[in-house]
């Protein structure tokens, strides 16, 4: 199996010190002729991928033609309505295989992409190893 | 291309909970705001990645 490897990103807690680390990568989005480069953490416990609504904004996506998914729910209960929009993502180290992703697009999320079970843990295997900070991608 | 993947050498508090336009080779900032749209309004079509940067002090769970 051809495993590509990737490590964890790093950043400062300024407030308690130290550093935080998360499984993420960088992901082209791609909406048509818009394009949009940004950070995407690998989220094994989202049902479907997740972007803010931000996103959505700069990849002019117009929420009022949007199938809308009315009860999005976060580990502590708090309901949301999302907007599904079908897009095109290219996975670092896999540009040369775009991906089609059926995408929530969730107003106030503060995190700008969630790659989830649908579509990404179906395209990709994952393994992630954590007491090296790093973590492995294969599409075979 | 190379990357630099340790963000924690350009960024620092002022960044903090930012969106932040980081250079193809993420080595350096082109520019930071509060809003996505506007950030992207002021740099352009020029070749960037945006990264959301994390609040200080906070834990998450998605």
């Amino acid at each position: 199996m051809n495993w590509k490897e990737f490590p964890y990103s790093r950043s400062l807690d300024f407030k308690n010190g130290g550093y935080v680390y998360t499984p993420s990568l960088e992901i082209e989005i791609i909406n048509g002729s818009r394009k949009f480069s940004t950070d995407a953490i690998i989220d094994s416990g989202s049902d479907c991928t997740m972007m803010s609504g931000e996103v959505a904004q700069v990849l002019g996506i117009d929420f009022s033609k949007c199938e809308k998914d009315p009860d999005i729910k976060g580990i502590l209960g708090a309901s949301s309505e999302g907007f599904i929009a079908n897009i095109k993502i290219k996975v670092e180290k896999f540009e040369d295989e775009p991906l089609d992703v059926k995408v929530t697009f969730i107003p106030g999320l503060n995190t700008p992409v969630l790659l989830g079970q649908n579509d990404f843990f179906q395209h990709f295997q994952v393994l992630f190893n954590k007491k090296k900070n790093i973590f492995k991608l294969s599409s075979d | 291309m190379k990357k630099n993947t340790d963000l924690t050498k350009i960024l620092n508090k002022i960044h903090q909970d930012k969106w932040v336009a980081l250079t193809p080779n993420r080595e350096k900032v082109v520019g930071y705001s509060d809003s996505l749209v506007d950030l992207k309004e002021k740099i352009g079509d020029k070749e960037v990645t945006y990264v959301k940067t994390r609040p200080s002090g906070v834990k998450f769970a998605f």
